[in-house]
């Protein structure tokens, strides 16, 4: 089941990539190629993989669909998009507070206790090596809502 | 080969570039952290370099990539820390130390595995950086001649021999670089100055960001992935016993030939694309054990089986940058990240590197010396804290390790749309990990696609449209059938295993 889902992506991913790049550009000839030859061929070598892999599991039995956890995928990400959503607003140290808060969550165990001082704890960090050290012109914080 | 003058100069140009007081300490921050990511089971070299990766745009290219080789070969140096006293391999490469390390930590030899493991590295290292002095000279040379029909010929080797000889099957490491080659065709096209599935993100106009992708891909994926599978795992700090480290002359001596042959296949190995340290060292390894006298000390804790491991791993690392300064073509995924670099910094690989950019290169190797010292004389003080750090738990490095990834990749082009793309790939990295699709390919096709169209096109404008140009030149047509043979031996061999996985499967069930 894992490779027919994971051939079939590919095989639908070359497709549509594929398709794509031949829409929106000139394909060429093999002489003089154009900006959508190379992609096209891309796109067909993955679905001709795509098939390659999902053809085995067909036959034969093969491996369960895979275990996701989704709390830690989850998590993670959130951390990952807060961080992208606060700095440009907010400054850096907001932002830093705001994914390590979300990111705290991520494995359990973490008592609220651990989360401050990991919030204060990073935040002088990033100050230090970031702004301190290497100078990146990062503004500690600011009100841009 | 260069002559002995020409020599003297080089050398003292090396030593000139890499012995100032800036390139010393980004040499020891480079070993340093590299001691620590390999360390660290989890975090290996690739995260590590793709984490610093954005500090080296502050520097001069000489210095980011002093730094970023620090990391990589001090990695392997940490591992074999962890794969001792703890039976974890640091990084894949440390594998094999852990067989018989481990079983002399067991008897209360740790503190000797440890110093075999140390003294094996440093003269396998010093054994690789060598054949680095002599050898590159001379590939450069041969490379010269070389047009877009050979060059496209040995990416298409680099990329297929990365994936043949990968874990899991080789179809799949294929999806994966044909994937990242599509991921490095976003951009403008070279050739008409169209863009390409850039759906109307400026940002994108140069192409997807190679730090962005790099931790996505090995950040904050294998964040996730480790969270799953290893979330609250710590070390039982009883279990690290040391003992004396004391090792006499006659227990010295029988070392000398394992270290010997063991550096030559690991400089071998490394050189080659598509193979690293970590088959060195199992190759290593394997021949040690057919070599020798008495077979079935190997595994209850010979020292032989940890010099080989440890030596041809180290000397694997340093031939390993052969390819990539030679040629301008890496061997691995994590040799596509510093090529990354320097292209980043613009400097042009490839054959001319050499002699565009002496002080990069030998600047480079004096420091490979230079950082084998460091890591000589550091780690054994140093062992005591890296256990140490392997205490904390995971989850409260969870949030440092993203801040990280975060505020690196954000200070590279100061766009939070750099942030958003590492959440994306990141968890696009995690899918395709899951479904069984490796990710280092996929760097390694995004490193080398551009090159590769680039060479493609131009090869086929040369030829007028005919194919047959490939086959016609004989250093193209070797390597074409070599990646052939590569091909048919990676996807024969994943099938007979995955045969004998199922036969397995089924005896212990049935």
């Amino acid at each position: 089941m894992r490779n027919i889902v994971g051939g079939a992506a590919m095989t639908i991913g070359g497709i549509v990539y594929a398709w794509v790049a031949a829409s929106n550009h000139d394909l060429g000839t093999l002489r003089q190629m154009g900006t959508a030859m190379f992609p096209v061929g891309l796109g067909v070598l993955l679905a001709v993989l795509g098939v390659a892999i999902l053809l085995p599991d067909i036959i034969r039995r093969g491996d369960a669909l895979p275990h996701f956890s989704f709390r830690a995928g989850a998590v993670v990400i959130a951390s990952v998009a807060v961080f992208a959503l606060t700095v440009d607003r907010f400054g850096l140290i907001p932002s830093v507070v705001a994914s390590t808060v979300v990111a705290a969550y991520a494995a359990p165990g973490n008592r609220p206790m651990t989360v401050l001082l990991l919030c204060v704890l990073l935040s002088v960090l990033a100050w230090v090596v970031f702004v301190l050290i290497l100078q990146m012109p990062i503004p500690l914080w600011q009100w841009r809502p | 080969m260069e002559t002995f003058g020409q020599f003297f100069a080089d050398i003292s140009l090396g030593f000139a570039t890499a012995i100032s007081p800036g390139n010393i300490m980004w040499c020891f921050l480079g070993v340093s952290t590299g001691t620590f990511t390999g360390v660290l089971p989890g975090i290996g070299p690739i995260t590590a370099i793709s984490l610093l990766l954005p500090l080296t745009f502050h520097l001069d290219p000489t210095s980011a990539l002093i730094m970023l080789a620090g990391i990589w070969y001090g990695s392997t140096f940490g591992g074999c820390i962890t794969a001792i006293l703890l039976n974890i391999p640091g990084t894949p490469a440390n594998a094999v130390t852990c067989i018989d390390g481990h079983a002399m930590a067991n008897q209360g030899r740790a503190s000797q595995a440890l110093f075999i493991a140390v003294m094996s590295s440093f003269l396998g290292g010093c054994f690789g950086i060598i054949i680095m002095m002599a050898f590159t000279g001379s590939i450069s040379q041969i490379a010269l001649s070389f047009s877009s029909v050979e060059y496209f010929s040995l990416i298409v080797l680099g990329l297929v021999a990365a994936t043949a000889i990968s874990h899991e099957a080789a179809l799949k490491g294929l999806a994966s670089v044909v994937v990242g080659v599509m991921v490095g065709t976003v951009g403008t096209d070279v050739y008409s100055g169209d863009m390409r599935f850039t759906f109307g993100y400026i940002e994108l106009a140069e192409g997807v960001s190679l730090v962005a992708l790099a931790m996505g891909l090995f950040g904050i994926s294998e964040i996730i992935a480790s969270l799953q599978y290893r979330a609250n795992r710590t070390v039982d700090r009883s279990s690290v016993r040391l003992g004396a480290m004391k090792l006499s002359l006659s227990e010295i001596r029988p070392l000398t030939f394992p270290i010997l042959r063991a550096s030559s296949i690991g400089s071998l190995l490394g050189a080659l694309p598509g193979t690293g340290p970590a088959i060195a060292s199992f190759m290593a390894y394997a021949v040690e054990t057919r070599v020798t006298k008495d077979r079935s000390r190997f595994g209850r804790g010979a020292p032989e089986g940890v010099a080989a491991a440890e030596s041809a791993n180290n000397a694997a690392d340093m031939t390993a940058f052969i390819p990539t300064l030679s040629l301008g073509i890496p061997g691995s995924p994590t040799m596509a990240l510093m090529l990354g670099a320097l292209i980043i910094n613009g400097i042009a690989p490839g054959p001319m590197l050499m002699s565009n950019e002496p002080e990069l290169f030998w600047g480079l190797v004096v420091s490979f010396w230079l950082g084998s010292l460091i890591l000589l004389g550091l780690s054994i003080p140093l062992i005591g804290i890296w256990v140490r750090l392997l205490m904390v738990p995971y989850r409260i490095l969870v949030p440092a390790i993203i801040m990280f990834i975060c505020i690196g990749t954000y200070s590279v082009h100061n766009t939070s749309f750099d942030v958003w793309l590492i959440a994306v790939l990141g968890l696009a990295g995690y899918l395709l990990r899951q479904f069984g699709f490796p990710a280092a390919p996929l760097l390694l096709g995004f490193v080398l696609g551009p090159m590769l169209e680039d060479h493609f096109r131009r090869a086929m404008l040369l030829s007028r449209g005919d194919f047959m140009t490939f086959v016609e030149s004989p250093v193209s047509l070797v390597t074409l059938l070599i990646t052939l043979a590569l091909l048919v031996w990676g996807i024969w061999s994943g099938r007979r295993e995955c045969g004998q996985l199922r036969a397995a499967k089924e005896d212990s069930l049935g």
